[in-house]
This record gives C-alpha cells, structure tokens and sequence, in this order.
C-alpha cells in the first residue's frame, strides 16, 4: 500500500483491479475492492488501521472490482446506476464465483465458504455526479462513459487526486467489450481538464496525466484496427480472429492470455457491429389484396345466387 | 395529528402548518422527505418517525424554510439533497427567528435539541437508494425552484413532488422557473403518472393534480400576457393579475401568501417578455 496522496492510499499488487482508499475525519472510503477472498481480507485488515470503513465505491460492474464487497459488507456500497443492473453479468452466482477463482486462492476460497459468501450489492446510486461530503473532505463521483457505460471516477480535489477505475490504465490494453471507444477518448479529453497531479488507474502503476495520451493512442489504434478490417471486408469472426493484439501488453501475456484475448475478441465484435451495422433483416413483401369494384362483387353475388 | 398510510410503510402527513413531510420505512430504516417547519410539530413528528425505525436518511425538496428548516431536530439522519442547495442548511435555526414572525408563527419557537446538519450527500441529476427491497428515487426537476427534488417510489408508484405540486394551494414560482415547470408537470402526468401522489402542500392526490397545477400556470402566463398587451407595466400586471383559486388558504398565512404570488407574477412576467 502506498499513500499517493495526504490520505489517499492505493494497492497495486493484488490480483485484478487496483484499489484505494480515503482517510477522513470520519472513516474511510474504499475505491473498488480485491477480487480474491485473501487479498479482500488482507485490504481489510489494513484498511481497519486507518479508520472504520464507512463507505465503498465500485468504479464499474466487472468482477475484479465488485465482488470483494461481501467483506466490507457494513459499509454503504456506491455506484453509478448501470452497475447495479449489471452486477451479475461478470460473476454469475455466488457459488459460481468461488469456483471460478478457486485455481487462483483456494485457502481464500474456503475462507470466504465459511464467512457466508455472497453479492453485496449497491445501497446508493447516481446517474451523473455527486459529492459525498464527510470527515471534513468533500469526494466527487463522476459519471463517465469509457471502458463500460456506466464507470464512475472519484476525484479529490482538495490533493488532486482521481481514482478513474479503468477510464485509465496503465501498461495495459483498452478493454472495450463493454466500453464505447469514441466516447472513451471524450473522456480522456475531459480527464486532461482537470485539476490532478496524480492518479490511481484501474490497472497499472501509479501514474500522473502522461498516462492519458499514451491511452489514447491505443484506444486509436483499436478503433483504426477493427475499422481497417471492415475496409478489408473481412467479417465480424475473422476480424475477432485479431483479439492477439492484447498479447503486446507483457501483464496480460503474463497473467492470463486466454481470458483477455477473450474480452479483447469480444470488445472487436462490438465495435465491429457499431461500425458496421449488420443490415435488418428483410421484411417479408405484402401481397397487395386484389382490388375488385363493387360492381363486379355484385355481379358474383348475382351469379352465385342464380 | 392526522397521518396517512399511503402505501404500506409509506407515510404523509398533511396537516401541519405550512409543507407537508414524508416517512418511508425500510428493512434498513427510515427516510424522511423534509421536515415539519413548526417546532412543536417538528418533535411530534419526531416521535412517530422514530417509532418506525432508525432515521438513515433526511431528503430536502428544495431550500425553502417551511421544507427545510425543521432538518436539525432529525440531525441523526444523513442528509442527502440537490448539490445546488448544499449551502442553507447552516442558515439555520437563525433564519427561522426571522422568518417566523412573518407568518405568524413566532409563538412556537423552542429550538431545544435542534442541531443543524451539513448534508453528506449531493447529487446533480439523479440518485437512488436501496434499502431493503425498496428503492427510492431522487428526481431534480426544475419547477417551484430551480433543481426541485422529488422522491419517486417506483415500487409502490407513490411520488412526493415537493412544491412542484400543490393542492389546495397556491403554485409559487417567486424563485421558480415558470416554463420548466410546465415540462415538468407534463412529465410528472405523462411519464412518471404516479398513483398516489404526496404534494408539497395539501392532501394526497394523484397524477391528474399536475395538471390542475399546470392549468394554473398557464391561466396566469395568459392574464400576464394579456397585461402586456394593454400595455400594462410589470408593476402594473402584479397589481393586475389574479390567482385563479377555488380555495383559501390559513388567514395567518394570507399576508405573506400574497407577497409571494405577486413576486411570482412578476417572474412570470420577465418569462413572457424575454
């Protein structure tokens, strides 16, 4: 854990997303939460020492980020709206999870059995922004589209200070299998705007505003990549066929080539459909009913009756 | 005191003197939409709310006294309103001294146990709260004032509308913003159509009470219209312009009433001339 800003802590080594943490007068906030049983316990641990832990943020719906609420469970849970109708799209059910992740901590696994696993789900939510005041600090959730719709970044203006989940990433592809890329660079653009000597990134070292442009660049390329396949012709599965691209980022090849170059396919696809809106299906042609005057009805009428 | 089930766990009370408040209970305790502006009935209040449950959440409407003043005698519920108003809530009990003599109500003055209380959450658009298995809505909607919150029960299609509706009493939109307001109601018919519907003053409704409020605004835009062409000032049209109300309203609160209608008349009237 490091504090990089006064009062702002961050852990980067867990496995999945970053995490953070907001000492206040009043308790702490928490900034997405570790994915595995052990490294949620552990966090918790050290997260007890700077103070009780008063509220949590999820940044987004995906799994590394949400599903370590169960072990902060006390605490209000926040995130934008979209979160919450999501929330089980990347985890399934409870039980599912565990198994998942058993690989990955099996001690942590049984710990989490035992502690009566399950979803925590958000308490408060908001479409836009909006400012928790407490503990003499003022901490601002913004709505921004990105890596999925419905991401919320933390800004602390009073040490300039923004915790943008995976709006920002460093060392690490641009996700986009929920996410809006054009929309994403709006983002970046606005995230330039502001007032911030340091940020957090979802994944990544601990970075400054050098991060956005580099960011920016490969939401770019991304974009340009699946664009350039549409161009070439080829169809929405061969351009998918392009997902190794992920593969340039060391982490990922190192962590887990498969699952990303699964959400990097998927995220192709997406983009691949938006750009290239598959055509709607042709309506079945109406035979116009055969027009008869009243006269020759009658006529019929006449000759049926004779 | 005269309290109204409006759904289960849904409580309005319509009879105290000025605004109207709300209780909602929940498996996780209690939210209130605004407080009772008398002190007196602000602690009688305080007992029946405090026997559903623990107060979790204190909703202000908007930033006017008789919405927003009694907030300190409930300071144990975090209080959550638009990010716009964050700012009076420290006026207060101080503001009350002033205002209360002017309607009246300056022989009911016993500030004992209030505490005013900083709002710990602020939004811009939306928000939400989730609290068992009752989600509560925080709609801003521009009307009576600017950013007007309204609590939107989507479960039990119940909305208190703050002062963005009224019944029985008179539509002020001295600080309010005339042609928003009329979207506004619209959307409140058309779109949110409650089936129940808690307004900021007088009894319980339903969706068709938007309407009435509607048709009032636009009687008055059509007077002050008029006014204008008779090549009436905008003092003049103050003077001119009527209410048109079926009703009265408390004689203590007659005076003051008819300060703020004729201020509003004048907000209407900068609207029809710009």
């Amino acid at each position: 854990m490091q504090e990089i800003a006064d009062g702002v802590f961050s852990e980067i080594n867990y496995y999945g997303c970053n995490v953070s943490c907001v000492k206040t007068d009043d308790g702490v906030l928490l900034v997405d939460n570790p994915q595995n049983p052990s490294d949620a316990l552990d966090w918790r641990a050290q997260v007890g020492k700077i103070g009780p832990i008063r509220y949590q943020v999820n940044t987004e719906h995906h799994a590394d980020h949400i599903i370590g609420n169960w072990f902060f469970r006390d605490a209000t849970v926040i995130a934008h709206e979209g979160t919450l109708e999501r929330f089980e799209e990347s985890v399934g059910s409870p039980e599912a999870w565990l198994e998942r992740i058993r690989p990955l901590d099996g001690e942590g696994v049984e710990k989490a059995k035992a502690d009566g696993f399950d979803f925590r789900k958000p308490d408060i939510l908001f479409n836009d922004r909006m400012t928790l005041s407490f503990g003499g600090r003022d901490i601002e959730l913004i709505h921004k589209v990105g890596h999925t719709e419905n991401q919320a970044m933390v800004y602390l203006a009073d040490v300039k200070a923004l915790l943008p989940g995976d709006n920002v990433v460093e060392n690490w592809p641009p996700l986009l299998h929920n996410g809006v890329p054009d929309v994403w660079i709006e983002t970046l653009d606005f995230i330039e705007g502001m007032n911030i000597d340091v940020i957090c990134p979802g994944h990544g070292e601990i970075s400054d505003k050098s991060v956005i442009p580099v960011l920016r660049d490969s939401i770019q390329e991304f974009i340009a990549m699946v664009q350039g396949a549409i161009d070439e012709g080829k169809t929405k599965e061969s351009a998918e066929d392009m997902k190794e691209y992920v593969l340039k980022w060391e982490p990922i090849a190192k962590k887990a080539p498969d699952f990303y170059q699964n959400l990097a396919a998927k995220g192709i696809g997406r983009l691949y459909d938006a750009l290239n809106p598959p055509s709607p299906p042709e309506k079945p042609k109406k035979k116009r009913p055969k027009l008869v005057n009243k006269g020759e009805i009658e006529a019929e009428a006449a000759q049926q009756g004779g | 005191m005269s309290i109204e089930e409006v759904a289960p766990g849904v409580f309005a009370q319509t009879d105290y003197d000025l605004a109207n408040v709300g209780c909602i209970v929940t498996e996780d305790g209690v939210v209130l939409v605004d407080a009772p502006f008398v002190p007196s009935q602000a602690k009688e209040w305080g007992e029946f709310v405090r026997s559903k449950g623990d107060l979790r959440y204190f909703v202000c409407t908007h930033a006017h006294p008789d919405h927003i003043g009694g907030h300190g005698f409930f300071s144990e519920a975090e209080t959550i309103c638009h990010v716009s108003i964050r700012e009076e809530f420290g006026r207060y009990p101080e503001h009350f001294k002033e205002f209360m003599p002017m309607v009246g109500k300056d022989n009911d003055m016993d500030f004992d146990g209030y505490q005013s209380r900083e709002p710990s959450l602020t939004f811009t658009d939306r928000f939400s709260l989730v609290l068992g298995d009752r989600r509560i809505d925080l709609l801003s909607a521009d009307g009576h004032t600017p950013n007007h919150t309204m609590v939107w029960l989507p479960g039990d299609h119940i909305l208190f509308s703050g002062d963005n509706v009224v019944n029985q009493w008179p539509p002020m939109c001295h600080q309010g913003i005339p042609d928003r307001w009329h979207d506004t109601l619209n959307r409140i018919y058309s779109d949110i159509h409650p089936h129940a519907l808690v307004p900021g003053h007088g009894p319980v409704c339903d969706a068709t009470f938007a309407l009435n409020v509607r048709d009032i605004l636009s009687d008055l835009r059509y007077q002050v219209r008029d006014s204008i062409k008779d090549g009436k000032s905008r003092e003049e049209t103050m003077e001119a312009v009527q209410y048109p109300l079926s009703y009265e309203i408390p004689k203590w609160f007659e005076e003051h009433a008819e300060r703020m209608e004729k201020v509003s008349i004048g907000v209407i009237y900068d609207t029809v001339k710009a």
